[in-house]
């Protein structure tokens, strides 16, 4: 009963976030042309740079990467936020299934909408690039693909209540998880060039190892990966795990606070 | 426990922090003891000016908020250790609220928040699809939420809070901000609703003394976080009525104060009306009227009508907190 | 007329400073002014090291001072922008201001104006740490300043015309206005230069970027500040005809966005739109 519960929730809260793709097709201008021109600038860079062929793959899978980053920080990291500004977020809070099947439904939603615009975005950069792409292993590219993506929702689920509690304007933190992370996280190029110990500091993005590994699969011999792929695998695995338990706990730490102190409800 | 709602000595504070508005940084109270009991089939009102502690009374009671001190039971589910039990039996619609996604469709979003409380898909769209047409919103149930007027948005925030089919429903303002029309179409609704269920419950708070008194089975008074009084609309009026009540239509007033100082004369409230000036007199007793008519003649003003009125819920709230409810707000709003 | 406009400007600088500056905010200053234009820069820096094996080159040079301005660029133009935006959607004020009897264009170029000069702390630490970190060879002498001058108060003029023309599309666009600065942001990046020599692009763009102010005006500020031996997007050009084609186009476009603009205010009044709200 109850796991049918949270099912339809899950469901219920997916919806909006599916259907909104084809109500509102200004997504196709804004969710795909912006990020393609984004990639074609970079492309661009490296082609003044006379990169080898396989660093227009790297931009490209960059360009991807955007689309999920901006989708978990949007709309989720932010989510909370933008639902008690609108008023949903008291009526989740005490509607029966609770609120994690909401978040998750959030996430499930996001996952399927970004992975549609993600592969129209590589699939153009690929076309009109002619950029390279051998995938030496499609299993452990999968494998890879599932649990970076895991792990990165499961992020997203924790940065909504932390962002919530923080109370800062959530337009402001958004911002400063862009360049920065595309930065650290080597979006555009191999993280291994910021140095051992700072990409293993980054990795606590799960993009910087998801990226990471994708690479090395596509390009085994001439990546620089970050550490070998397995312990890559092991690494987002754990991060996985780690962000959705996380992300449960700052849940449940977020109602408590909201309802002993009202933050969510009151301004004193 | 036969009541539907039941609270004893219901407590809330809120921490603030120091700034120039609260030097001391002491903490708000927002409730301070309240004890109450709402049987089932009852429509129970909330009345009290801003700040008097009715929003969050019902946001402990439909389980946003924990009390600081005191205990809160719905349907025999305790909110603070209950939560969940609670939330399957209730439900909550705000006034001027813009909740949703303004993409959906009216029938896709309930459809949405029907799915939270776990109705399935072929029963949640048969209840949603009668339910609009009781609040006459069938024919918008393909609009865009974005496109609804704020009337229309407030029906179907009504279905939203009806589709669960709750065992009490908590009503915060639910006409605030409406329109006539509006809000007489969602007050017969909620009459009707609870005309068919005797063993539901509404909560509901407001602003308008009319609406209590037309919707109410129950009315408490709520002042400063404390219940003042908590009778039927009748049976508080009559509590009110240790006096007689006039209205009186005169020439143009520059001021009252000169009919306050009358004996027997307890209060004046005046406003103007077209270039005249009504008053609403409350006196000890029916013979002081006369007191009033002869001050008025002597500073040479016509008495235009003068009329005996039976007390209103207004009436008694006066009494009770010792200002008009326009009054405790404009105190609270200044705070 | 003059003295009104510029009147106006003042007021529209003044209103656009209190609304974008960020200095009393130690975490919006770092957001805005360091972490953000830094993180670009670094970005391209890497990306250049990457390729070139960790060694010193040209094109570093020319990264850094592209990246160092681009703040100013996208600031600048965005900001008459939002100067619309945020009067007509989340302050509600349009109405008000577009009824009082002075220049609303003015207005917005004062928006524009005070959203450049908030960018210019990122566009300064940006060269600050170009010099320092990465010795990028950034000078200016003194006989460069007159041509600095004019190169920059033509650019400016070239982004507000931009940003101005962006007005005209906004003044008729709901829903996800918001975004379309962004947008123009995003092509402007690819089409002018900023980070890579227009040569580079394939033959059908590139005439796209010579049809912008922003594309001579990022290769004049390089000429004032890096030496004659660095990349250029128009190695033929001499310095005096780019100060002139950068006259040119910047007064082609200001006449676009006077077209645009009155345009687009005609057709918002005719449809009743000008101050809608499209749910901010």
């Amino acid at each position: 009963m109850r796991l049918q519960r949270a099912w339809y929730a899950i469901r219920g809260r997916a919806y909006p976030r599916t259907v909104g793709a084809a109500r509102e097709p200004s997504w196709i201008f804004y969710d795909l042309a912006l990020p393609i021109l984004g990639v074609f600038a970079f492309v661009f860079v490296y082609r003044a740079l006379d990169a080898p062929a396989q660093f227009t793959s790297y931009v490209i899978m960059g360009g991807a990467t955007i689309a999920f980053w901006m989708n978990v920080m949007w709309n989720m990291a932010a989510q909370f936020y933008w639902e008690k500004h609108q008023g949903n977020l008291e009526l989740y809070m005490m509607a029966p299934c609770g609120l994690v099947p909401i978040l998750l439904g959030m996430a499930w939603g996001g996952m399927l909408a970004t992975t549609v615009r993600a592969a129209v975005v590589v699939a153009v950069g690929i076309l009109l690039f002619k950029a390279p792409l051998a995938v030496s292993s499609w299993p452990l590219f999968v494998l890879i693909f599932t649990l970076g993506l895991i792990a990165l929702y499961g992020l997203g689920m924790f940065f909504s209540s932390l962002f919530l509690l923080w109370g800062r304007e959530a337009w402001h933190m958004v911002s400063l998880l862009q360049e920065p992370v595309y930065l650290v996280s080597g979006f555009y190029f191999p993280v291994r060039a910021l140095g051992l110990w700072v990409g293993m500091a980054a990795s606590i993005i799960p993009i910087t190892l998801a990226l990471d590994g994708l690479r090395q699969v596509m390009f085994p011999s001439f990546h620089p990966g970050l550490l070998p792929v397995r312990w890559e695998v092991l690494g987002l695995a754990a991060l996985a795990v780690l962000f959705v338990v996380l992300a449960l706990r700052m849940l449940r730490f977020m109602e408590r606070l909201a309802r002993q102190e009202g933050r969510l409800s009151f301004r004193w | 426990m036969s009541a539907a709602i039941e609270t004893q000595d219901l407590v809330r504070t809120f921490r603030v922090r120091r700034s120039k508005q609260s030097p001391s940084g002491a903490p708000v109270v927002a409730l301070d003891g309240v004890t109450l009991e709402v049987q089932r089939g009852e429509i129970f009102g909330l009345l009290g000016p801003n700040g008097a502690g009715k929003t969050t009374l019902i946001k402990i009671l439909v389980t946003l908020l924990l009390p600081t001190a005191g205990r809160a039971v719905v349907e025999g589910f305790d909110v603070r250790t209950q939560a969940q039990q609670v939330r399957e039996r209730i439900s909550m619609v705000s006034g001027g609220e813009h909740s949703g996604y303004g993409l959906l469709t009216v029938r896709e979003q309930l459809w949405m928040f029907s799915q939270f409380y776990g109705i399935p898909t072929g029963e949640a769209l048969s209840r949603i699809d009668r339910l609009l047409q009781v609040v006459g919103l069938f024919e918008e149930r393909h609009r865009k939420v974005q496109q609804l007027s704020t009337g229309m948005r407030q029906k179907m925030n009504l279905v939203r809070g009806l589709v669960s089919d709750p065992r009490v429903l908590f009503f915060d303002e639910p006409t605030v901000g409406l329109d006539v029309g509006a809000a007489r179409d969602i007050r017969a609704y909620i009459r009707t609703w609870i005309a068919d269920r005797s063993d539901r419950t509404i909560l509901l708070t407001t602003h308008y003394m009319s609406e209590a008194e037309e919707l109410c089975d129950r009315v408490a008074i709520i002042h400063k976080g404390k219940i003042i009084a908590c009778d039927s609309p009748a049976q508080l009026k009559r509590a009110a009525s240790g006096g007689a009540y006039f209205v009186l239509n005169t020439e143009r007033l520059d001021g009252a104060d000169f009919l306050r100082r009358i004996p027997g004369v307890s209060r004046v409230d005046s406003a103007e009306r077209d270039g005249h000036t009504e008053l609403r007199l409350q006196l000890a007793e029916d013979g002081a009227i006369a007191g009033v008519v002869t001050a008025l003649t002597q500073q040479g003003r016509r008495i235009l009508q003068l009329q005996k009125v039976e007390p209103t819920l207004e009436d008694a709230f006066v009494t009770l907190v010792g200002q008009r409810l326009e009054e405790a707000d404009q105190e609270a709003g200044g705070a | 007329m003059v003295a009104r406009a510029v009147r106006t400007a003042r007021v529209g600088f003044w209103v656009g400073w209190q609304v974008q500056s960020n200095w009393t905010d130690p975490f919006l200053f770092f957001v805005y002014s360091v972490a953000r234009p830094l993180g670009g820069t670094l970005i391209l820096v890497f990306m250049f090291f990457v390729v070139a094996g960790g060694r010193h080159g040209p094109m570093l040079d020319f990264f850094v001072v592209g990246a160092a301005l681009w703040p100013t660029v996208v600031w600048a133009m965005q900001g008459l922008a939002w100067g619309l935006l945020e009067d007509r959607e989340h302050f509600k004020t349009i109405a008000y201001i577009y009824t009082a009897p002075i220049p609303f264009w003015a207005y917005l170029v004062g928006r524009g104006l005070a959203s450049a000069v908030v960018a210019m702390p990122a566009t300064l630490l940006t060269l600050i740490a170009g010099i320092a970190l990465l010795r990028v060879p950034i000078i200016l002498p003194l006989d460069h300043i007159p041509y600095l001058v004019a190169a920059f108060g033509l650019g400016v003029v070239g982004l507000l015309a931009i940003g101005m023309t962006t007005v005209g599309l906004l003044f008729l666009i709901s829903g996800e206005a918001w975004r379309l600065p962004e947008a123009m942001g995003q092509a402007l990046y690819l089409l002018c230069g900023a980070v890579f020599p227009i040569t580079v692009l394939p033959g059908w763009l590139e005439p796209a970027a010579r049809l912008l102010p922003v594309t001579y005006w990022l290769e004049a500020m390089r000429r004032v500040f890096l030496p004659a031996d660095a990349v250029r997007s128009f190695p033929g050009m001499g310095d005096g005809p780019l100060l002139g084609t950068l006259l040119l186009v910047t007064a082609i476009w200001a006449a676009i966005a006077a077209l645009a603009y009155a345009a687009g205010l005609t057709r918002a009044r005719q449809k009743g739109i000008l101050d809608f709200s499209t749910g901010y």
